[in-house]
């Protein structure tokens, strides 16, 4: 019984706490419920959504991404720097920041495997404050805007009423789905989370993984500040402030063990919602910022101890068939 | 999907229509609720709510005033909830400006308070004018030093407007006593610690200095950090008037502070929406003035 439970809110357990949210908000505001709210919350969650994916693989493998928004901000500022200032081709702009970006990350990784600083929190924190650094100095402290149309096409438009940037999210979902479901790469990072000794005994060239981690991360931050850089119309040096943050509680609230071996796309797309719906739903109630703070801590707070009474349910009854 | 998109659109409609026969929904979103000068708004903008009982008000602010991203969202959603006027003090008024034009293209016109923005769609601009502010030190400064000696300027981030505008109306003053030197501009980002190396630095450099002229109280308290530890007599000028800066100046620490009225800031704001919302022409920029406190009259911006 107690196993059937925790199974039950391991894999709901997120999604019925949306759901309840969801309602409640419906009832409270007549607002919420319409098509134009509801759009709203999928483009205002799509820069979250992206960030955690980011985040989601380095802890999956037991580390961390700390470096995400910085690195969306610092991208976000060379992008229009490139498209504005230089007056480069938008999409070729769009593809040197992509490629910045996982080079960012790249360097993360390197940190990490090359130069074996003990764990990616220092690496990344680091990071965090170089590209913070190279924001404002590729912008001189000022937003550079003006976008022409093809770069702000991701951030902006829509397609059949969706935001192109709430579509994309669900290609990358998607595409981050199979690669960790269905590839080895997927199984590596998994196991590595799970057991880095036992991983690396089994013959997963460890430092290869890690590296490509990380890679995503950046590529993923990157992606997130052209979407950004859309939606503003501008690059501006304190963007994504905080954004790791908001990653990392996305994940965790959807069920992401910070220990690593667990979290899926899945659980990881309802923690950022919960965290997009119940932002939107304070607007809409007029709730100070200063509350909704409160809320989004006590709902990560929440969420873990879920997490924890699921745990020790599930070891209480694999000490019973025993 | 066509059907369902009609119902949405029905509701957001009615939502749209909520508001009562001869109420004026006005939506006020500042950068931040976070220091004694947006509060102050924050109450000029209710009081105007007070005096005129048609007025439904709200107001919604970021946590932090560099929280662009969030202020879009705050924006969006009163968008969507539905609003007679926007009142806006954007985070970045380069960034803002797409959710400007959402706001105007959902039939909701903009009252800019605060920050101006190159967006140049506002139905009007509510805020000091930071020449005339930049002024009124420039010429306190000249009259304290007899129109004789070194001054020194320490600014904000380079490139901030209101920064920029303030040194440009000081300067325009001390221009005038050709006795009178302006021997350096620094940034310090509108912090007090930098402001404080910065003013250590100049101190050094330039020992002649005698007045510093700081674009806002937190550097110019700073400064004035710097010249005590140093001994040095130097008049400091700082911009905002906020409490530590006023109780600064009538206990004889800092020389001055250039008074915005944050209260005019919101009241001003409210009021002009209001006068939008009728139909009312209104001037491209409401000044809401500004004061210089010293000694004298410190007594007054207390409390």
């Amino acid at each position: 019984m107690e196993s059937k439970m925790s199974e039950f809110l391991r894999r709901f357990g997120s999604l019925i706490g949306l759901i309840i949210l969801c309602i409640i908000l419906a009832v409270w505001s007549d607002t919420f419920l319409t098509g134009r709210n509801l759009m709203n919350i999928l483009r205002q969650s799509s820069i979250a959504a992206l960030l955690a994916i980011g985040v989601l693989l380095p802890i999956l493998t037991g580390g961390i991404d700390l470096s995400v928004g910085s690195i969306q901000g610092f991208t976000m500022c060379f992008m229009a720097y490139m498209v504005v200032t230089t007056g480069i081709n938008s999409i070729l702009g769009i593809f040197l920041t992509l490629l910045l970006g996982s080079f960012m990350g790249l360097i993360n990784g390197l940190l990490l495997t090359k130069l074996r600083l003990p764990h990616p929190f220092i690496s990344t924190l680091g990071m965090q404050y170089v590209a913070r650094g190279l924001a404002l100095i590729i912008t001189g402290g000022m937003p550079i805007s003006g976008l022409p149309p093809a770069a702000r096409w991701l951030g902006s438009e829509n397609i059949g009423g969706f935001p192109v940037s709430a579509l994309l999210v669900v290609v990358v979902c998607m595409v981050y789905y199979v690669i960790l479901n269905h590839t080895p790469f997927g199984r590596y990072v998994y196991s590595i989370g799970g057991s880095r000794e036992a991983a690396r005994l089994s013959g997963v060239n460890l430092d290869r993984v890690l590296n490509w981690t990380f890679v995503s991360a950046g590529f993923l931050s990157a992606l997130a500040g052209v979407v950004l850089a859309g939606r503003v119309n501008s690059g501006y040096p304190l963007a994504g402030d905080g954004g790791e943050l908001d990653g990392i509680a996305g994940c965790v609230i959807g069920g992401t063990s910070l220990f690593g071996g667990e979290g899926t796309v899945l659980g990881t797309m309802i923690g950022v919602l919960i965290m997009g719906v119940l932002r939107n739903g304070l607007n809409l109630l007029d709730v100070s910022a200063f509350w909704q703070k409160v809320f989004i801590g006590i709902v990560v707070i929440l969420a873990v101890w879920v997490d924890v009474l699921r745990r020790t349910a599930e070891y209480r009854a694999s000490v019973r068939k025993v | 999907m066509r059907k369902l998109l009609l119902a949405a659109f029905a509701v957001v409609l009615m939502a749209g229509m909520a508001a009562q026969a001869g109420q004026i929904r006005v939506s006020v979103v500042l950068k931040a609720l976070d220091s004694e000068f947006w509060r102050s708004v924050e109450s000029g903008a209710l009081a105007a709510a007070k005096e005129n009982p048609d007025i439904v008000l709200s107001i919604l602010a970021p946590a932090r005033e560099i929280n662009v991203q969030e202020q879009v969202q705050i924006v969006e959603d009163i968008i969507a909830k539905g609003t007679d006027v926007l009142v806006l003090a954007p985070c970045g008024g380069q960034e803002l400006a797409p959710s400007m034009d959402l706001s105007l293209n959902s039939g909701v016109p903009v009252v800019l308070i605060d920050t101006p923005s190159p967006w140049g769609k506002e139905a009007t601009f509510v805020g000091t004018n930071n020449v005339s502010g930049g002024k009124l030190a420039g010429e306190f400064i000249a009259r304290k030093l007899n129109g004789q000696g070194e001054v020194a300027f320490i600014t904000g981030v380079m490139g901030h407007q209101t920064h920029i505008d303030r040194l440009a109306g000081a300067e325009q003053e001390l221009k005038k006593h050709p006795g009178i030197k302006i021997v350096a501009t620094q940034p310090a980002d509108s912090e007090r610690s930098k402001g404080m190396t910065v003013a250590e630095n100049i101190l050094t450099t330039y020992p002649n200095v005698k007045a510093i002229f700081c674009t806002n109280d937190e550097m110019a308290l700073g400064a004035l950090e710097a010249a005590t530890a140093e001994g040095a007599k130097v008049v400091i000028v700082g911009f905002d008037a906020n409490g530590e800066a006023v109780r600064s100046v009538k206990s004889g620490g800092l020389g001055g502070t250039v008074a915005q009225s944050s209260f005019n800031i919101g009241k001003y704001g409210v009021e002009s929406a209001v006068k939008v919302f009728k139909g009312g022409k209104l001037p491209p920029h409401v000044d809401t003035g500004t004061t210089l406190v010293s000694s004298e009259n410190a007594d007054q911006f207390l409390n």
